[in-house]
């Protein structure tokens, strides 16, 4: 795991946090400003904490937060914006830090763009947690795909991965995709299963425990019900 | 007309930001971003399911209730739900008629090739029915009851072997008992042209008396699926990973054979074994647990991912482990056939690694003593320089073999252990016997070689000329030890060679070694006042500090002592004569004798004499003065505390009073030092 990897560092362990926080930077974001702040305030917050975040190695402290990068990064935000900010103020910016390309003005306009939600910025956290898992997931099974030569069949069935079984209209989409409906079904099938399994690679990766999957799973389904 | 509509909605959106849609599904609104036109809580509660999603989906079974069996069979006694699963449920029953316990499963049936099933089931099942082993759940009777297919079958007053792994660590001999069995219910199946096909620890019941019996048998095949999506099914949990399954189950549902009952059955061993399923790379079970090295082959063989490279038949695995049970370890010249059945890893070589040692001291003790010129020189060369040197030198000996041999150990160890699983260690041939010896040899000359150069790199210079050589050249210096001591020890050794042990001669050399080395002991007498008076100055320099009077009188006494022991001669040579004389007179008169009486007394005084001498040349005006002033600076330190302590004293009375025992011992404290300072 991606986890126990970052425990010593190496050059790919430190690339693998780096890819895990560019997934999941957003909910942070989304925390920040669920937390009053501005638009800029919580650009340079995200940003110097990423910084300090991948520059010291906070993973040692994992353990602590029951082996969840989630709440563990949250943990750790907390803890940042409560000693570092008051501080360090916006001298930060730029001090010589290298910048993750984080794209700030999608951002904003996703953030205006969700549905106003009054509930607490802990839980727009694990919501915006949980949308940004799937997006990664739903974005592997999208490149795999594509390199199965499968684009079309993934565009076409992607809305499958959502409903039950049982209301897949096989038939309209073979007729679509001009395949046979047994195909299609196999490939439905397939898919579907290659998405679960994404999804559960892709929270083990968060885990220090990939057995946590199940609980995390629920966790997250939690948040987004809410 | 669902369905359309949520096809409909599911293509791909080309403008989602704009207005967010509901989700079809749950009514929420869609979400904007990378996710367009999914519903997260939908796309992650349809992530979380484990539905089995197979084309050939059937709704999840729910077990019949007892009334509803009771109802349709009207010729049992239904007791009640054993069990019910993916696979169907399992109800306890009475025939009244035969009076016997039956089992009765019911099948999950229907689903979309519902059609297929009921021929399919009654092909099978008759396949089943034949089945008589008693290894193997017998199935009495099958059919179909109002849409329900069903199987009567044997009742097994038992648990199975899941329940069996849950409840305790089964230990290897238990599996290796059960195997066997599960083995012999296999052959037979295939022999019958049955393949179970979903071989795991639910399906082998094992009875009261430990009988195995399998259960189950082709239902897979009759239900038409995949064992994995059933287990993902189980109560909507997830189950696990279909570990049992052979991977061309998974690859090619369709060319699936009787070889891959022998994987599973490899993985039921593996996990029977040591607890843990063989998922990735794992370690074979002899490294886990204590059990022979050699099932490790039979299991790892069973786990070939290639259905060729497998067993070929279950009997085989059968036979194998009989073979293995049946010869000790030890006997069997495999290379990975180490003899430790019963050894754990960690202690293996040492025994055998503590018995090379003593064999070999005890070898060379007798060879030593078998040959006599060999023998004088190893226990002089032991023996020349006083005992804990000789043990010094046998314990570098030891541990330069016991490494030499742990390291040849080690090696043949790790060699296993760092081959990937399956894969076989390739050990040199075992080389002659003479190869053996000459190498034995040859390391044990370099072994002496370097002992002896060890302490004393001229030794090999005079080890050409063998016994009738002189010993006392081959004895290293020891730079403690005074000349006339190490000349009496190359004399005792001389002796010991031309004469033997027991001659007076030598006997009369060892008193005066031993007298000798008494005298040595006894010496540094000014060495230890010498010690003494340093630890006092420590103690002096805390208390009082650096410039305190009664500090520079120590360190006073310290150079006066450091230039004595200095000083101190050498035993001169009327005494090393009284010394010698005494021992022999010992040997040849005995301890009581006047004589040895008188020469003790002799010795004594030269003693007493040598020691005090220096004391007593200290007669030059410099030394004299030098004594002066030291005896000077105590006096005044003495009365510079004496002064403190009185007026310590005046407080101590008036704030106390005179019966104070703080008082007491202040008085006490002063007339101490008030004597001191008189002696001085």
């Amino acid at each position: 795991m991606v986890l126990q990897a970052g425990r010593q560092s190496s050059p790919h362990s430190d690339q693998a946090l780096a890819e895990l926080c560019q997934t999941y930077w957003y909910p942070l974001y989304a925390y920040v400003r669920r937390q009053g702040k501005t638009k800029e305030d919580a650009e340079d917050l995200v940003q110097s904490f990423f910084a300090r975040f991948l520059e010291r190695n906070y993973l040692e402290g994992l353990a602590a937060e029951r082996g969840k990068f989630r709440a563990f990064l949250l943990a750790s935000l907390k803890n940042f914006l409560a000693n570092e900010w008051d501080r360090s103020q916006r001298q930060k910016r730029g001090g010589g830090v290298e910048h993750l390309s984080l794209n700030w003005q999608d951002a904003d306009d996703r953030f205006h763009l969700d549905p106003p939600d009054p509930a607490s910025p802990d839980r727009t956290f694990d919501r915006e947690w949980a949308m940004a898992l799937l997006e990664r997931v739903v974005g592997r099974l999208r490149t795999e795909c594509v390199a199965d030569g499968k684009g079309r069949l993934f565009e076409q069935a992607r809305g499958f991965l959502m409903v039950g079984q049982e209301v897949i209209p096989y038939a309209q989409a073979a007729a679509e995709l001009g395949l046979d409906e047994g195909t299609v079904r196999v490939a439905v099938h397939r898919l579907r299963k290659r998405y679960r399994e994404l999804l559960r690679d892709e929270i083990a990766q968060t885990l220090d425990d990939p057995a946590q999957v199940a609980e995390e799973l629920r966790s997250l389904q939690a948040a987004l019900a809410g | 007309m669902l369905l359309g509509l949520v096809v409909n909605d599911y293509k791909p959106m080309s403008t989602p930001l704009n207005e967010p849609k509901p989700c079809p599904s749950c009514g929420r609104a869609l979400p904007a971003g990378a996710l367009a036109g999914l519903c997260p809580a939908c796309l992650l509660a349809q992530g979380a399911q484990t539905d089995p999603g197979g084309p050939a989906d059937a709704p999840r079974f729910v077990p019949p209730p007892v009334e509803t069996i009771a109802r349709l069979f009207p010729q049992l006694e239904i007791l009640g739900l054993l069990g019910a699963g993916g696979m169907g449920a399992v109800y306890k029953a009475r025939q009244p008629v035969l009076d016997r316990w039956v089992a009765l499963k019911v099948l999950p049936a229907g689903g979309p090739n519902a059609a297929n099933f009921a021929e399919r089931f009654n092909r099978e099942a008759r396949a089943l029915a034949r089945l008589s082993h008693p290894n193997i759940v017998a199935v009495h009777e099958f059919g179909q009851v109002e849409g329900l297919h069903f199987f009567l079958m044997e009742f097994v007053d038992g648990t199975n072997l899941r329940q069996l792994e849950q409840a305790e660590r089964l230990s290897p001999r238990v599996a290796l008992q059960l195997i066997p069995q599960i083995c012999d219910a296999l052959q037979y199946a295939h022999d019958e042209g049955v393949v179970h096909r979903d071989i795991k620890p639910e399906n082998v019941l094992v009875d009261r008396k430990s009988r195995v019996k399998i259960a189950d048998f082709g239902l897979a095949k009759i239900l038409g699926r995949d064992p994995e999506e059933q287990r993902l099914t189980l109560d909507g949990q997830v189950m696990g990973t279909p570990h049992y399954m052979a991977p061309e189950q998974v690859e090619h549902p369709l060319s699936v054979d009787h070889r891959a009952d022998i994987y599973s059955l490899g993985v039921v061993f593996y996990e029977m074994l040591t607890g843990d399923l063989p998922i990735g790379k794992f370690s074979p079970p002899s490294r886990k647990v204590q059990v022979d090295v050699r099932f490790d082959e039979i299991v790892l063989r069973a786990l070939e991912n290639d259905p060729a490279r497998r067993y070929q038949h279950a009997s085989e695995v059968k036979s194998q482990m009989a073979t293995v049970t049946g010869t000790p370890a030890s006997e069997t010249p495999r290379p990975a056939a180490q003899p430790e059945s019963e050894v754990s890893r960690g202690t293996g070589w040492k025994p055998k690694v503590l018995g090379l040692a003593v064999a070999f001291c005890l070898f060379t003790l007798a060879f030593s003593f078998l040959s006599k010129g060999t023998g004088g020189l190893f226990m002089g060369w032991l023996g020349v320089a006083g005992w804990q040197s000789g043990v010094a030198r046998m314990v570098i000996f030891g541990l330069l073999l016991t490494a030499g041999i742990r390291h040849t150990l080690k090696q043949l160890w790790r060699t296993p252990q760092s081959l990937a699983p399956g894969g076989t260690a390739v050990l040199p041939p075992r080389a002659p016997w003479w190869r053996a010896c000459a190498v034995v040899l040859t390391g044990l000359i370099l072994l002496a070689a370097f002992c002896s150069i060890f302490p004393n790199r001229w030794v090999l210079q005079h080890v050409g000329g063998m016994p009738d050589r002189p010993l006392p050249t081959f004895m290293p210096p020891v730079v403690d030890e005074p000349a006339d001591l190490r000349a009496a020890k190359a004399h005792l050794a001389e002796l010991r060679v031309n004469f033997g042990e027991e001659h007076p001669s030598v006997q009369q050399a060892l008193a005066r070694i031993t007298e000798l080395e008494r005298l040595t002991r006894e010496q540094p007498q000014t060495r230890a006042d010498l010690r003494e008076a340093k630890a006092r100055l420590a103690e002096l320099r805390v208390t009082f500090g650096e410039g305190h009077p009664s500090v520079q009188a120590v360190q006073a006494r310290i150079t006066e002592l450091e230039r004595l022991s200095r000083e101190e001669p050498k035993a001169p040579a009327d005494l090393r004569e009284a010394a010698a004389h005494l021992a022999e007179l010992r040997v040849n008169f005995g301890e009581e004798h006047p004589s040895v009486q008188q020469a003790q007394a002799r010795l004594t005084a030269l003693l007493q004499m040598i020691r005090r001498e220096p004391m007593e040349s200290e007669d030059s005006p410099e030394a004299l003065a030098r004594r002066a002033r030291l005896v000077e600076q105590q006096r005044l330190a003495l009365s510079a505390q004496l002064r403190v302590e009185k007026t310590h004293l005046a407080e101590l009375r008036v704030t106390h009073g005179e019966q104070d025992p703080e008082v007491q011992r202040q008085l006490v404290l002063i007339k101490t030092l008030e004597d001191k300072l008189l002696e001085l």
